[in-house]
Formats: structure tokens, sequence, C-alpha cells
């Protein structure tokens, strides 16, 4: 009956009742809508956040240019050209500065070389050899000087063998003496030429390498001393008991300097996959088994990724394991330049030590191959993957335990040295960095994009605000207001009714019932129609953030788009009519109760007056 | 008989100034089958003594008994559902119910079916004096004594004997004001009913069993 005579009373001030209804559904609409926006945009940034990753690169920048000049011998002059030279080294620990919110911490990676028996089967290569040779005739090394080879250290040159050895970078060759014996060490180099080559004969010439001096570092990056450095020369003469001496017993340790070349990989240790650029720009990917994990790579788990095509050569498949003998690291060059992808090239640093010896293990551990990739160079330089670059967390090694096998120094380079912070935090980073005034490091960020897309979630955030806060307090507003209406403008009535003996309950329930079911008809009709416009709106967001990572990461391409950016479902549209519904409980309920508080015949009293 | 007895009673209740001393000290009673009128100035307390006699609110000393039992401590809700009806100046009949409705409203208060409830308002509505024709009509599309017949039928309707009128005539002209004064006075001779009455009209006080004057909330007989 209380039901009954609410809703007549209100079936019978209709334009009322209906401007109410569409006024609380319009409120649902805008909460509804809003929420489920405002959920989109928060669970679309989690999303993004798993999905896109921010990282810095770090460079130290020339300190300044300066003229340098190489010998042309076909010219008979100098050439001058100008280069870069960089100041002291910068150790990475500058980056730790104060405010620094770094998720994996800066670091200068070397690569390591491990030596892989397995690798190589064949003879040696033709380009590159250790040999004793002796000149047909005496003369100057430039033009080319034809030699007879008399003792093969290494390589598959023959004994007995011509071969025409050329110095272009002297301006007075050295002299070598037809009836002594050189040892030396060869790297092929072009077209001979000059009055020693017969008309109309096509032969290569070779170049002398850098040999026995060795280019060991210490962690500080200091050249280690070496007494063989003193002596520029690049060959020596062969005599009785040579090889008993400092320099012979280099030669022929050096002599295995093409079994090492040949059988050695690049290792790279790094703390994340993602801080590789030829990972984090999609060049590399993982075609089977899986990523290194964030756990594995805190843990120093022994586990690594490899090219599927040295899993090829060397009959390995994922769950196998890898035994890798590290025994030099360089930091001198990137990965990507010291083993050029498609390239199966010589190792790039001199492998003896400034003791004269092939540089000794310094770790080795049996890793176990949790995913295979591949890699194209698609001309990124020093930020390609190196040929059969095997990767392994930074962890997995003892820190520094490679620092008496450093054959190469080198400053941060962009392609060795890189760090991630979190998502959408890169202009507050350069803001610090700047502050700090250390101009000497050039720092780039990459985000793939996500600083873009963050603007666009955070117009969707700031409009589901707007819609949320508008609906609030229209809410209020409204609510107020007929509660004024509807609650106060029928004193009359709860007046009557107390004195017809209703209880207070009754009253309120006699004048809100039929308030409330107008509000909870509102709030299904304006929440479905603001769920209903949630998902086109996400249907169309979905439809945008899908074309913009298209172009901006390789890796999401594989994620489900049904992932990102969902509509909250139909219970983000059921809680918020429910509130709202609650809201014209508790706002009804408060007018009403300052209503019931009066005394019913002193407020008809007032109406009469 | 002797159907409401009021002993010693004393009320006041604190607004926004002053704690205002609305009824001192009142002793009376009212029988059944008799009309009494209550006169006084404005302020003299006889709308919250008529509202202690309601059920509406405790008073702060003494009692009122309704047929012996002490209404403060009755179930103050079911003593004005089931024994006090109240007609007011001002009528306050629900502007969006039917005449008919109206009165239906009391008795589906009190659980009665809607066809019952139909039954006995139509017939509370002819014993107050409602056209049949205004049964349907809402409020606004009556007269002032239309209206007031029709919130006499209510009354009627609600069931209690005892009928409290606060200035039941003071928006009728002289013709609707005797045809309701007649409708109570047929109530309280007729049907026993027990019609307390408040008013400035001096006329209809003469017509009274018994005249109670109230002043600074004290009240006194007039014979």
């Amino acid at each position: 009956m209380t039901f009954y005579y609410s809703i007549k009373q209100m079936h019978r001030s209709p334009l009322k009742s209906l401007l109410f209804a569409v006024l609380i559904a319009v409120c649902a609409f805008c909460l509804s809508l809003g929420g489920a926006l405002w959920y989109m945009g928060s669970s679309g940034f989690q999303d993004f956040d798993g999905l896109y990753t921010t990282i810095g690169t770090v460079e130290q920048k020339y300190e300044g240019t300066e003229v340098r000049s190489s010998w042309d011998p076909e010219t008979q002059a100098y050439e001058y050209y100008s280069g870069g030279y960089y100041g002291e080294w910068i150790p990475e620990d500058v980056l730790d500065f104060k405010g620094a919110d770094y998720i994996l911490k800066p670091r200068q990676r070397p690569y390591f070389g491990a030596y892989i028996e397995d690798l190589y089967h064949g003879i040696g290569s033709a380009d590159m050899g250790v040999v004793e040779a002796t000149p047909l005739k005496t003369g100057a090394m430039y033009p080319s000087l034809p030699m007879r080879v008399t003792r093969v250290l290494e390589g598959t040159m023959q004994e007995g063998e011509i071969f025409y050895l050329c110095d272009h970078q002297s301006e007075e060759p050295a002299v070598l003496e037809s009836g002594k014996t050189y040892v030396m060490q060869l790297s092929m180099f072009g077209t001979a030429h000059g009055p020693n080559v017969p008309a109309g004969e096509q032969t290569m010439e070779y170049l002398l390498s850098s040999g026995i001096a060795s280019t060991q570092y210490t962690i500080d990056m200091e050249p280690v001393y070496d007494p063989v450095t003193e002596e520029d020369r690049w060959y020596d003469e062969v005599t009785d008991g040579f090889y008993e001496t400092e320099r012979g017993k280099r030669w022929l340790a050096l002599s295995s300097y093409q079994d090492y070349s040949m059988r050695t990989i690049p290792v790279q240790p790094t703390d994340g996959t993602k801080l590789l650029m030829h990972f984090y720009n999609g060049e590399a990917q993982i075609t089977e088994g899986r990523d290194i994990t964030e756990e594995e790579y805190e843990d120093g788990a022994k586990v690594c990724l490899m090219p599927e095509i040295l899993a090829m050569r060397l009959g390995k498949k994922v769950g196998d394991t890898l035994t890798l003998p590290l025994y030099y690291a360089d930091y001198s060059r990137a990965v990507g330049d010291a083993f050029m992808l498609g390239v199966r090239s010589h190792v790039s640093v001199n492998l003896l030590n400034a003791e004269g010896e092939i540089y000794q293990i310094f770790n080795e551990q049996e890793y176990e191959i949790v995913g295979l990739y591949t890699a194209e160079d698609k001309g990124s330089g020093s930020y390609s993957a190196g040929e059969y670059e095997v990767v392994i967390p930074w962890n997995a090694v003892p820190e520094n335990c490679w620092e008496d096998n450093i054959a190469g120094a080198g400053v941060m380079k962009g392609a060795d040295t890189s760090f991630q912070i979190p998502n959408g935090t890169v202009e507050e980073f350069r803001e610090k960095w700047d502050a700090l005034g250390i101009d000497d490091l050039e720092i780039r960020f990459y985000d793939m994009g996500y600083t873009q897309l963050k603007d666009s979630l955070e117009n969707r955030q700031l409009m589901s605000a707007i819609f949320l806060l508008s609906g609030g307090v229209m809410v209020v507003l409204i609510l107020c207001f007929f509660s004024s209406l509807f609650i106060t403008g029928q004193k009359e009535r709860i007046a009557v009714e107390r004195l017809m003996g209703r209880t207070k309950r009754q009253c309120a329930l006699s004048i809100l019932s039929g308030m409330l079911v107008l509000s909870a008809a509102g709030c299904i009709v304006g929440s479905a129609a603001g769920w209903l416009a949630s998902g086109k709106a996400a249907q169309e967001a979905g439809d945008t953030l899908e074309f913009a990572r298209t172009y901006s990461d390789n890796a999401i391409a594989n994620t489900e788009p049904e992932d990102t950016g969902e509509p909250p479902g139909a219970v983000l549209p059921c809680v918020t009519g429910g509130m709202l519904l609650a809201a014209s409980v508790v706002i009804s309920a408060g007018y009403m109760g300052r209503v019931l508080r009066k005394e019913p015949l002193r407020m008809l009293g007032e109406i009469e007056e | 008989m002797e159907r409401i007895k009021v002993e010693s009673v004393s009320y006041s209740y604190q607004n926004k100034y002053q704690t205002v001393e609305a009824v001192r000290d009142v002793t009376c009673s009212f029988e059944t089958g008799r009309l009494y009128v209550i006169t006084g100035e404005s302020g003299s307390g006889k709308s919250t003594f008529l509202s202690l006699l309601a059920g509406l609110d405790c008073p702060g000393s003494g009692r009122i008994l309704v047929d012996g039992d002490d209404i403060s401590h009755t179930d103050r809700d079911a003593y004005r559902r089931e024994k006090v009806a109240v007609i007011y100046q001002a009528f306050h009949l629900f502007p969006l119910l039917t005449a008919l409705e109206n009165v239906m409203y009391p008795l589906e208060i009190r659980g009665m079916p809607g066809k019952e409830a139909r039954r006995q308002a139509e017939a509370c509505l002819e014993e107050a004096g409602v056209s049949r024709k205004l049964f349907g009509q809402y409020p606004k599309m009556m007269s002032g004594g239309e209206q007031q017949r029709t919130a006499v039928a209510r009354a009627i309707a609600s069931g209690g004997k005892i009928l409290l009128a606060d200035e039941p005539t003071g928006s009728l002209d002289s013709e609707n004001e005797e045809k309701i004064v007649d409708l109570l006075l047929s109530l309280a001779y007729e049907r026993d009913y027990t019609v307390i009455m408040v008013t400035h009209n001096r006329e209809i006080a003469e017509r009274a069993d018994v005249r109670l004057v109230m002043k600074d909330g004290r009240m006194t007989m007039e014979q």
C-alpha cells in the first residue's frame, strides 16, 4: 500500500518525476562512462608499464677534435684529417646521482670472449697467418715486396709459397734483407702492386698485423705496462735462440691466435634483455623458448639466450646446456662492432696479455639455453647484435672476475652502456641530470613512443575525471534539489501521515519509495548506457593503440590486443549504479530525517501560516 | 463517561531563544459524546495541548490517561492510528489523491484490504455529507467546505473516537462553518465521539458543551 501510494504520487506529477529520472540517468551515464574510462585508463597504464620499456643509453662525448695525419705512399705525402678525442675516462658511477630512479642501473658492459672448442673444424683462414718468411730480394716493404714462406706457425699458407708484403703506413718503410728470416703476423689486404709484381699478375698482398704487442688494461681502464710495446716493430728477425727470447716466446704464443679467433664467440652479460638495443628495437627477436626472466637476471641464474644459427652449428636446442669458458673481456667496442653480424671475422683485440700469453679462462660455467633468437642487421651499426652473440645475466658471472683479462678499454658508448627507468619519467630524469651539470656524457632515451601514448591516456584519464566529477557534482545537486522537492515539499503529507499514526519509518518509506524507484530506474538506464558507451570507447581506443604499437614495438605485436584497455565489464556500471542509488538513499534519508524531527502539528501550523 | 483525563500536565520546549512553557499544570477531563471547545490567544498553548492529546509528544510532567491508560506509556503511533483523529483549518488533504483515496488512506494504513477500504471510505464520505460525484475529485477541484467534509470523513475513517479539531472552520464561510460544526456535533452526540475543538470563533464556542480557555499555558473552564 505504501509503495502503491508513493508510486501513485509520482505518477500524478509526471513531469517532475520524469525529469528526476532523466537527470539521474544522465548522472549514472556520466559516472558509469567516467568510471569505465578511468578504469580503462588505469588498466591501460598498468598494461603499458608492462609492455613498454624506457631505457637510456649513455655515451661519453668527445672532449674535442684534433688533426691527425697518415702517410699515403702513393702520393708520397701525408693526408690530414680531423677526428674527435676523448678526455678522461668517466666511470659509470657518475650516473648514480641523488634522485635517479633506476629500475636497472647504468652499467658499462664489456662483452666476453668465450672459447668454444666445437665451433670450428676447418684448417684455418687463408687471409691471416703467422709465418716465417724471407724476402726474395732485399728491399723496402713498399711497394709490394715478394717473400717466400719458410715456416708456417699458423694459417693455411704453405712452406715455399710466394706472397707479397706491403707497408702502407710508414713514410720510410723498413727494409728486409734477402737471406734473413723474419717472423710476422700477416693479414690479407689488397692487390699486390709495384715493379716487383710481374706484369699482368693479379695476386693479393699482405700487411703486417700488430702482432705481439699486448693491449691489456686494468679495470680502471689504465693500460697494463708491456715492455714489448716500447719497441714499435711488428716483425722480428729469426736468429738462433730467438724463440727463447721474450719476443720469440710471444710469437709462439701468437701462433695459436687463429685457433682462438675462429673458436671465439662473444658473450654479452646484461641486467635485462631490453637493455640491449638490438632486442629493444626488435632487430633481435626470440623465436623459440623464452626470454630470461627478471628474477633470473637478478639471481644471476645460469641461463642464456643464443642465436638460432649458433645453436644449429653446435647442435643445441632450448633446454640444452652450453658451457662458456670466458677468457677475455673487451670494453673497447660494442659487440656489434667487434663481431659484425653476418661476418665470421677474426677476434678484433690482441689476445696476448701483458705477460705475452694468451688470456687464461677466468670463468667457465654451464648455462641452460632458455631461448633462441634471430637477429638481422638493419644498419644500426654498433647497436646491432653481434655474430653468435650469447646473452647471459650479468650476475651469473662474479663481479669483476675478468679484471685481469681486459683486452680492450673504451669509454661508455650508447651501444654498451644503458639503464632502465620507470615509464614516463624521462623528463623528470632529464631535469635532475641536467641539474648536475655534467656535460661530458650524452644520454639518449628510448621509450617506444610511451610518452606520446601516455599523453593520450592522460587525456582519457582527464576526460574520465571530468565525467566522474561532473557526474558526482550533478548527482549531489540533483539529489539535494529533488529531495528538497519531494521531501521538504511534502512536509504536509508527512505531518498528516504522522498524525494518522504512521511511524517515522513508515512515513520515510512512504515518501522515499517512489523516489527511490525512479532513482533506481534512472540508475539502471544510465549505467547501461554508460557501459555501452564505454565499450564503444574501448573499441575505438583499442584500434588507435594497436596502430601506435605497430610502429613502436615489435614485441608488442605478439601481445593479444584484448589484453589492454579492456572495458571493465558489467561490474563497474553495476557498482556505479549501486553507489548512485546508495547516494540517493543517504541524501534523501538525510532530508527525511530533518523533516521527521519536526513536530507534525507545529509543521502544519507553519504551513498554514 | 470520562474518556480522557489530564492530570497536572505541564510541557515546555526550547525554541531558538528561550524555553517556552507552553502548557502549565493543566488538569481537566473529556467525556464521550460531548463537544469541547478550547479558546485562547495565539501562543497561549492551545496547539501544544492538542498535540499532547494527539500523542505526538509526552508531557514534561503530569499524565494524560485515555480510557484509563497513560498514553506516555503506550505505543503512541498505535494510539494515534486507533484512537485519535485530527482535522485542521487547512484541511491537509493529500493533493495528489482523490477524495475517496484520501479517506481510504487511513483505512489502508490499518491494513484493511482495498475493496473493504473503498466501501468504508464511501460510507464515511456519505456520512460526512460529501456528494458521491466528488469522490473521484482531487482536493484542488473542491470547495473549502467540501474539502473539510472530506477531511472529517478521513477522520471518521481513521476509527478513533477522539476527534481533535484545530480551527476546523477557520477557512470556511459561515454556511460551511455551520455545517461542519453540525457534523462534529452529530459525531459527538450520535456516534459518541469526544470532539475537542480549538477555535477563536465565539459563536462556535457557544455551541460547545464545555468551553475551556487557555492563557499563558494555563487552562480554565468557562461555564
